[in-house]
């Protein structure tokens, strides 16, 4: 797998190069978006992780660019925070986006995400009936399996059952007692942190930042939802 | 059109005075009756009166009720107006006869009670006749404008205008209605509202030169307030840039600490300097993030999402966040909130991050072992968090008082080495106001309490 680390600090591309490599990844480097552009061009590039402030051509414009030829995944990586800045990187075409001071592991950990998401999409899951999906996350209910970005995840049975609750219903808002009815089948009395605890616990296990989740969304004050 | 106002108006008061001079002959009549004729038929007299009284009556509050035309004020005050006066006048007439009954001038034994009524209704018809004279003739020229601001009449008015409080006769005096227009502009600066504007032109001398203050101290209050939201987005921005200045170098301390720690090292110092390099390096990190965040926050550079919320559950998904930080701290969380859901107007989202910097406080800052109070109350249509912890470290009120805890970087403590930004408290407060609510903080005894306030939502 080739992947294009393009920064304009080279000791940033170094210091990627390195953990790829580490995980056995091949590494192409550029230094602004021109470079990553005819970089994209000439090599068989698998992923491409850009920075946005650039010399000559910003991040955005050539993630652009490579997107008028290219399906390869796309990771933005950037010090700007602005949830505007993390919109429009997603919107011009960018698969994720981190911020920058990163952590090298999360970073390796969304690279293979995507890898994985991007070449199951060739190979579909086949469609049974006791599947469900959002994004990559799947449960396999006959087999009590869930998998995120073809990753097994463990959860335990109560956990399991929250989130297949979650999943069924993907994009609704449940409440913690409403969660607290329908898995434990009785009505909730002076609800607890239990449901919530449970909902971290699943943060923790499927998503890669359990504090910015992809997935198992909170919506405060209101309750949690699954979405895509 | 006026004119026929102006007629109507003369017509009815010469009704008004017809039918008072009708009831004054009817005692007249009445009393001559009763001291010459033996068979005494007063009915058809007493007819006779009423019905005067009653004309006069009438005509007296269709009078009114042109005045009400011209002066543009409620007819019922009016009325009652008229009514208050007519009492006052017959009540006046009273005294004058006690008085001159105990001046020995006249001696009202002598009289019979049909006598005396003559002598009232006559004195009661003479002062009404001066009285509505004078007061129309006031009424004229103060609707013509043709008195001055200052003078008795005027201030007589003022003060009976203004025990009725009505604004009627304000607008009568030009001065006046300068004044209260000034009066409004200056209500509308102290509510903040800078769109006003005085047309110098409308006003008059001493008022004149009161509106050209007012516009010049608007128009200074609204640069100062101006260049005050231009300083602090210049600010925001400019810490903004900065931080991103910073993250990138930071980025790289942080991968190549990294990378150092998995190299195999002997030297037992050189893994401990790296590893109070990594800690430092991550507390400069969480140090820009929340010096963005503050700088965002105070400038108004942030985009809420307001909805209706349940306090409570928000408070249930914060516990799940925190539980485990609280126990690793040997920490016991002590609740208390309501049963029933409590709605409040406010950005789920923000409001989470205020009420998770609070947490974090307590879970930083709370003296291992101890409680950690955590209330959530409803009262007078508020509703009411508040967070208790014990301070591990005693907080020096005298050093600092401590409502400037929530000033960026003041911590309770005088040395800066725990980790942490002591921006946390600010970043609540800020996000607490931004979003109508209110934020407190205070000591009692041992116990550093923080609290939230929010107006519960409209319930339906």
């Amino acid at each position: 797998m080739k992947i294009l680390v393009c920064d304009d600090d080279k000791e940033i591309v170094d210091a990627i190069e390195i953990y790829l490599q580490q995980e056995g990844f091949e590494v192409e480097k550029a230094y602004d978006g021109e470079e990553a552009v005819e970089a994209i061009k000439r090599n068989d590039v698998d992923l491409m992780i850009i920075d946005v402030m650039m010399p000559k051509l910003d991040g955005v414009r050539a993630t652009l660019q490579i997107r008028k030829e290219s399906s390869i995944p796309i990771i933005i990586l950037s010090a700007k925070t602005e949830d505007a800045d993390k919109i429009l990187g997603l919107n011009v075409g960018a698969d994720d986006y981190m911020t920058k001071p990163f952590n090298p592991l999360e970073l390796v950990a969304r690279v293979k995400s995507q890898l994985r998401r991007y070449t199951q999409l060739s190979s579909q899951i086949k469609q049974d009936e006791n599947v469900y999906e959002a994004g990559g996350l799947v449960i396999y209910d006959d087999l009590k399996k869930v998998t995120v970005d073809g990753e097994e995840v463990k959860l335990t049975p109560i956990e399991y059952n929250i989130l297949l609750h979650l999943v069924k219903n993907k994009g609704k808002v449940y409440s913690i007692n409403q969660i607290y009815e329908s898995i434990w089948n009785e009505e909730a009395i002076g609800a607890d942190n239990t449901v919530a605890v449970h909902i971290r616990h699943i943060r923790e296990k499927i998503e890669i930042d359990p504090k910015e989740p992809r997935y198992l969304k909170v919506v405060w004050g209101v309750g949690y939802k699954i979405v895509d | 059109m006026k004119k026929n106002i102006k007629e109507s108006r003369l017509l009815l008061l010469i009704l008004h005075q017809a039918f008072t001079i009708a009831m004054a002959i009817s005692i007249y009549a009445y009393d001559y009756i009763i001291l010459h004729n033996q068979n005494r038929n007063e009915i058809g007299y007493l007819i006779v009166f009423l019905v005067s009284m009653l004309g006069a009556v009438i005509s007296l509050i269709m009078f009114c009720r042109m005045e009400n035309i011209i002066v543009k004020k409620k007819k019922e005050k009016r009325i009652i107006d008229r009514i208050y006066l007519e009492v006052l006048i017959l009540g006046c007439a009273f005294l004058l006869i006690l008085l001159a009954d105990q001046m020995k001038s006249i001696d009202i034994g002598k009289y019979s009670l049909a006598g005396l009524s003559i002598i009232v209704g006559t004195i009661v018809y003479l002062m009404d006749i001066i009285v509505v004279g004078t007061l129309s003739s006031i009424y004229y020229r103060i609707v013509k404008k043709h008195i001055a601001a200052d003078s008795l009449i005027y201030m007589g008015w003022r003060i009976l205008s203004n025990y009725e409080k009505g604004k009627g006769f304000q607008e009568i005096s030009k001065k006046a209605q300068e004044q209260a227009k000034i009066k409004e502009a200056l209500e509308m600066i102290a509510d903040g509202e800078l769109e006003v504007m005085l047309e110098i032109r409308n006003f008059h001398g001493q008022e004149r030169e009161m509106a050209a203050a007012i516009n010049r101290i608007k128009e200074g209050l609204k640069d100062a307030v101006e260049a005050r939201t231009r300083d602090e987005r210049m600010k925001a921005d400019l810490i903004t840039n900065v931080s991103h200045d910073i993250k990138t170098p930071l980025t790289s301390i942080v991968n190549y600490v990294d990378l150092l720690k998995r190299e195999e090292l002997d030297n037992v110092n050189a893994k401990n300097y790296i590893r109070i390099i990594d800690e430092k390096a991550q507390r400069l990190k969480h140090l820009t993030e929340d010096l963005v965040e503050i700088s965002k926050i105070s400038s108004g550079n942030i985009k809420l999402e307001k909805q209706t919320i349940d306090f409570l559950e928000l408070l249930y998904q914060t516990g799940g966040e925190f539980n485990e930080r609280f126990e690793q701290r040997n920490l016991t969380i002590v609740t208390k909130l309501p049963s029933a859901c409590v709605m409040i107007e406010a950005d789920g989202r923000q409001l989470y991050r205020a009420i998770e910097n609070l947490y974090t406080n307590a879970a930083k800052y709370a003296l291992e072992n101890t409680k950690v109070y955590v209330e959530l109350a409803v009262e007078k249509k508020n509703a009411i968090f508040s967070i208790k912890n014990i301070s591990k470290n005693h907080i020096d009120v005298s050093r600092t008082a401590y409502q400037d805890l929530t000033e960026r970087f003041v911590r309770g403590e005088a040395s800066r080495t725990t980790e942490g930004s002591g921006l946390g408290l600010s970043i609540a407060k800020s996000l607490t106001l931004l979003m109508g609510g209110r934020f407190s903080i205070r000591l009692e005894g041992e116990l550093f309490i923080a609290e939230i306030i929010f107006p519960l939502a409209n319930s339906r």
